[in-house]
């Protein structure tokens, strides 16, 4: 079992593959985590896609608000991915609902839907600030834990 | 020969085919990569993307999906199989369709806009290039005299000097079957596939991981009928590193194009060459 | 031995007038079953009695004689009546040679048994009778709830089952007659047969379609006619064993090939298609009994029986064109279809076209993939036939777009829809295993070949698509209760399954006893491929193997998938995480709240493929090659060509 399961959590570690969802924010975020993408940071050095499909992702990328529009369509695309999975605010819209906060139509950060494992500051963040977060985020799978349950929610 | 034999070869072929099939896709991301001035994953990359998809949950639009995943991975796995132990070509071949007829209509079956589009597409794909593989094991027939994979392997000289335009064509096939620019609009590993995953959008967890692992059974299988244009340890080293060279290029210097493009391009250059190929060897030229 | 051909020719002649005379509805309902039962009984016996050859009593020529003139006076009142010319001047001119062949020639010599049962013929029989008994006791059924469904009580269905029935006995008398004369008077009967079938519904639509039907296959007995008499004169004698053993000899292969000819409008192969594809307005069970399990079969059993004559000749080769061109045709003009009855046709044709092909390559491999192809292609598009049929009767739907989904609401006729679907295409179902022969047989000739390869992607297409199509739903879970259906329904497609399912993985064993037998009676000697040669017993263990495995598989497969648990998996297709199902449809959530559903109609490729050129190529294509290999036949004779190796 333990051997399994350090085989299994390696191979997650891995290959965290990530969809991005884009809320209510500004695209300030949504162009750096592109900038991860491009030869300069290289992501799928450590395994990780793009895939833009919920049902093949491990990490949610989630930037800029939340607001009552958009809250199911990220609710529902948090349903769609297998788990285990990782949620991850990017940015400070994200995180807390930045600037937008106080505004009418705002709910407030990606936490405000789905729970979120990781946050990463900044206006915008870094990239490396964001490959850091996606791997600090595999952090669960360094020994044996992790949200393993097949069938939750 | 004696019972057991058979029974090694089989299990043979069942562990070591992904494992070829694995390096070569590693092999692959990794050029592909420095050809881009990255740096890339590493070889093993793919297997660790096929463990992890096996120890994650699945998610099913319906029953289906899954179904012909296992179904999809066996036939794959029963292709590699059947050609390790020796059998015959249009075997094969029938095996190979029914391989692929049970990924698209898996995909087909999920009421999804993005799968069934890259179901509909992967059998313009499997129409574009089932008849050029067919024509392939027609000339190896011809140039070696049977559909038996054990006589086309003994045969006297390597079979890439008598029928090379047969390897041009097989060349072509395995650009669509690698998934590769410009044949890649049915699924490919990039972001920038515009049907999502295309015919793997629903296949999800485990059973995506079924799918990717019948992928491999596929490219080892193709790795095993370049193999047949030089049966030597060096010849098909050289056969399988010039292929694998040519894809790499292919793939990194062309764009993707439509399936009406590839129809056109496949068919009319590819037919060709066979039939040119097989010409010259009827007429004894 | 003697009386059984006699009964199983002339007791559907008085099963057909009883039902005639029956005076109710229900009377006639009773009489399908065991008229049904005793054809397959029948079938089942004489193919276990064997070869035999005799000759009745001279009276019944005599009496066929006249019949003939009967027969054809009575389709003639019928052309003038509906107007239709072109059917009308073909009869005049089959009037014209038959009575030119009675008065201005010599009577034939009374030699040679008029009946002649070989295992070709015997095949056969097992196929028709055997598929025919099981669409028989499906009918009744299926015909009270489509007379129902286009708003017409007691009206020709009395005509119907008597049709369907002296279809059977004429389709009987076909097989085992060995004078021409007989031949051409049961070929003619199942000329008027399906004429009256099509024309069932007595729509605009049918009526047309049934006249097309009338004419094209009048004028494949002209062609019949001309043929024999042709034949008659290089030979003097029209017995098909004597014409047959004949040496070859002047306008002898302008002979077989017109008889070839005739054969090819019965199967429908291009150009002579278009009739088949308009008939798919008759029934269902007529479309399963006629076109696709028997009649069009005639065709095809007419030219496998004529391989002696142009074995090895120009002719020969000119048959695998046009057997191989047809199927390619056929193939990329049902790609467009949507309507899943024309679907059925265009696969029908096709799959005749390969089975003319394997005729024209003349081997004796060739011959077995023949034979496993007409008994396998009968079993899968009767299955697939009835299927559709049943989907009709309870949908009134049809078309690839209507059916989607079936899975949800008709498991088990989905199901049998989906073996059958499957049959056509995957290892190790017989008509592949015929495909893998035919392979086989033609690496030595592959310029017929190119249609043939092409032919079998755009095959691919075509079903794979439609078998996905079925099963697609939304996300939702399982349904398990059957769908009610009248169980003679229902049991005659299970039937028809289990027969194919059975029947596949076992060609390698009974491939000596059932496939060997009529290689020979074409005249060919399977030395080399007795005791499945072909591949080296390599057949007799992986068919069975693959099937195996295959069905372990498969369990393998249902278990996994059964065993994910109800909906802890279970979520909508992704549509960019606005994914919403309403009342068991998927779509998303659009703006404004409102529920859009997704729709993904398959590629038709309708650009290409349902243009006016597309069609008029094909029908011009192919009647230059039959142009071409006629007059090759009369020029070039048993010559051998150049390329011909």
């Amino acid at each position: 079992m333990g051997f399994r399961n350090a085989i299994l959590n390696r191979s997650r570690r891995k290959s965290p593959w990530m969809l991005f969802f884009n809320g209510g924010g500004c695209n300030g975020c949504a162009i750096e985590v592109v900038a991860c993408l491009t030869p300069v940071y290289d992501l799928e050095r450590f395994g990780i896609v793009n895939t833009g499909n919920p049902k093949h992702a491990d990490v949610l990328i989630v930037a800029g608000t939340v607001n009552h529009r958009n809250r199911r369509t990220l609710e529902n695309l948090h349903h769609a991915m297998p788990p285990p999975r990782i949620v991850m605010a990017v940015g400070a819209c994200a995180c807390t609902g930045g600037i937008f906060k106080e505004a009418y139509n705002v709910l407030g950060g990606a936490d405000k839907a789905v729970d979120v494992d990781v946050y990463v500051p900044g206006c915008p963040p870094k990239p490396e600030g964001i490959i850091d977060g996606v791997l600090k985020g595999c952090g669960p799978w360094k020994t044996s834990g992790g949200n393993d349950d097949a069938t939750d929610d | 020969m004696d019972g057991l034999t058979p029974m090694v070869a089989a299990a043979t072929a069942l562990i070591l085919a992904p494992l070829a099939g694995g390096l070569v896709l590693g092999l692959d991301r990794k050029l592909t990569a420095r050809l881009q001035g990255r740096y890339g994953p590493p070889v093993s990359q793919p297997f660790y993307d096929l463990v992890k998809l096996f120890g994650k949950g699945a998610r099913w639009v319906n029953r289906w999906p899954p179904f012909f995943a296992v179904l999809y991975a066996f036939g794959a796995a029963a292709s590699v199989i059947l050609f390790a132990l020796g059998g015959d070509l249009l075997v094969l071949f029938f095996v190979h369709t029914l391989t692929i007829g049970f990924l698209v209509m898996g995909a087909l079956a999920a009421v999804s806009p993005y799968s069934r589009i890259g179901a509909g597409r992967e059998l313009i794909q499997a129409m574009i290039y089932e008849p050029l593989l067919l024509v392939v094991f027609m000339s190896f027939h011809q140039a070696a005299g049977s559909f038996d994979i054990a006589v086309v392997r003994s045969a006297s000289s390597p079979l890439v000097g008598e029928i090379p335009l047969a390897w041009a064509a097989l060349f072509l096939v395995f650009l669509i079957k690698m998934r590769k620019s410009p044949f890649d609009f049915s699924t490919a590993h990039h972001a920038h596939q515009e049907l999502v995953q295309g015919i793997r959008t629903e296949y999800s967890g485990p059973f995506l991981a079924l799918v990717e692992l019948g992928h491999l059974y596929e490219i080892a299988f193709f790795l095993l009928l370049f193999s047949l244009f030089w049966p030597t340890a060096w010849g098909a080293s050289a056969i399988l590193a010039a292929t694998f060279a040519a894809s790499l290029l292919v793939d990194n210097v062309v764009p993707r194009m439509t399936w009406r493009w590839a129809l056109r391009m496949v068919w009319i250059p590819g037919l060709l060459l066979v039939f040119a190929n097989m010409a010259w060897i009827y007429y004894g030229l | 031995m003697q009386p059984l051909i006699s009964t199983v020719i002339l007791f559907p002649l008085a099963a057909a007038w009883l039902s005639w005379a029956a005076p109710t509805r229900s009377a006639r309902k009773l009489l399908a079953l065991p008229a049904g039962l005793v054809l397959m009984g029948l079938s089942g016996l004489i193919y276990a009695a064997g070869p035999v050859s005799f000759s009745p009593h001279p009276l019944w020529g005599r009496l066929l004689h006249v019949a003939d003139y009967g027969l054809l006076a009575g389709i003639l009142i019928i052309a003038v009546r509906l107007q239709s010319r072109l059917s009308w001047l073909l009869l005049l001119v089959q009037l014209g040679l038959l009575i030119g062949f009675d008065v201005g020639l010599e009577p034939p010599p009374p030699d040679g048994p008029k009946i002649v049962v070989d295992a070709l013929g015997l095949t056969l029989c097992l196929v028709v009778n055997g598929i025919g008994g099981l669409v028989l006791v499906y009918s009744p059924a299926y015909i009270a709830a489509h007379e129902e469904r286009i708003g017409r009580r007691n009206g020709p269905e009395k005509t119907f089952l008597f049709f369907m029935i002296l279809f059977l006995g004429a389709m009987n008398g076909l097989i085992f007659a060995n004078d021409g004369r007989w031949l051409f008077f049961f070929w003619e009967l199942t000329t008027l047969c399906s004429f009256a079938l099509i024309a069932h519904d007595r729509t605009k639509a049918s009526l047309e379609a049934a006249l097309r039907a009338l004419w094209m296959t009048l004028l494949g007995g002209v062609f019949f006619l001309a043929g024999l008499i042709l034949l008659y004169l290089e030979t003097g004698g029209i017995a098909l064993d004597r014409i047959l053993s004949a040496p070859p000899s002047g306008m002898y292969l302008a002979g077989a090939a017109l008889l070839c000819a005739a054969g090819l409008t019965k199967a429908a192969i291009p150009p002579f298609h278009k009739w088949l594809l308009g008939a798919m307005v008759a029934p269902a069970p007529v479309s399963a009994l006629l076109h696709a399990s028997t009649m069009v079969k005639a065709g095809a059993f007419l030219i496998l029986r004529l391989m002696p004559a142009y074995a090895g000749t120009f002719l020969g080769w000119g048959i695998a064109w046009i057997g191989a061109f047809g199927f390619m045709a056929m193939g990329a003009a049902a790609i467009h279809q949507a309507d899943t009855k024309r679907i059925l046709a265009c696969s029908t044709i096709l799959n005749l076209g390969l089975i003319i092909a394997c005729a024209g390559f003349g081997t004796a491999m060739a011959a077995a993939a023949a034979v496993l192809l007409l008994v396998f292609h009968a079993l899968a598009k009767a299955l697939l036939f009835l299927c559709v049929g049943a989907v009709e009767v309870k949908t009134g739907k049809r078309t690839l777009d209507d059916l989607k989904g079936l899975g949800a609401r008709m498991p088990l006729t989905t199901g049998l829809m989906l073996i059958g679907i499957l049959s056509l295409l995957l290892p190790p179902f017989g008509v592949v295993t015929g495909k893998w022969l035919l392979l086989k047989a033609a690496a030595a000739d592959p310029l017929p070949l190119f249609f043939v390869i092409l032919g079998m992607a755009f095959h691919l297409l075509l079903y794979v698509r439609w078998g996905g199509d079925l099963l697609s739903r939304p996300h939702g879970d399982r349904n398990w209760s059957l769908e009610p259906q009248p169980l003679s329904i229902r049991l005659s497609m299970l039937a028809l399954t289990a027969g194919l399912a059975a029947l596949s993985p076992l060609v390698p064993l009974l491939f000596s006893d059932f496939v060997v037998p009529v290689i020979r009676s074409v005249g060919l000697s399977p030395e080399g491929i007795a005791g499945w040669g072909p591949a080296g017993g390599y057949g007799l263990t992986y068919l069975p193997a693959l099937a195996g495995a295959l069905g372990a598989a498969v369990l393998a497969a249902a278990w996994i998938s059964l065993r994910l648990p109800p909906e802890g998996g279970a979520r909508p297709a992704y549509v960019g995480g606005a994914d919403a199902v309403v009342e068991g449809e998927a779509g998303y959530k659009g703006p404004f709240n409102r529920f859009e559903p997704h729709q993904v109609t398959p590629y038709y490729f309708s650009a290409v493929f349902r243009s006016g050129l597309f069609n008029r190529l094909i029908t011009a294509a192919s009647a230059a090659i039959l142009l071409m290999v006629l007059a090759g036949a009369v020029w070039i004779g048993d010559g051998g060509l150049p390329w011909m190796g």
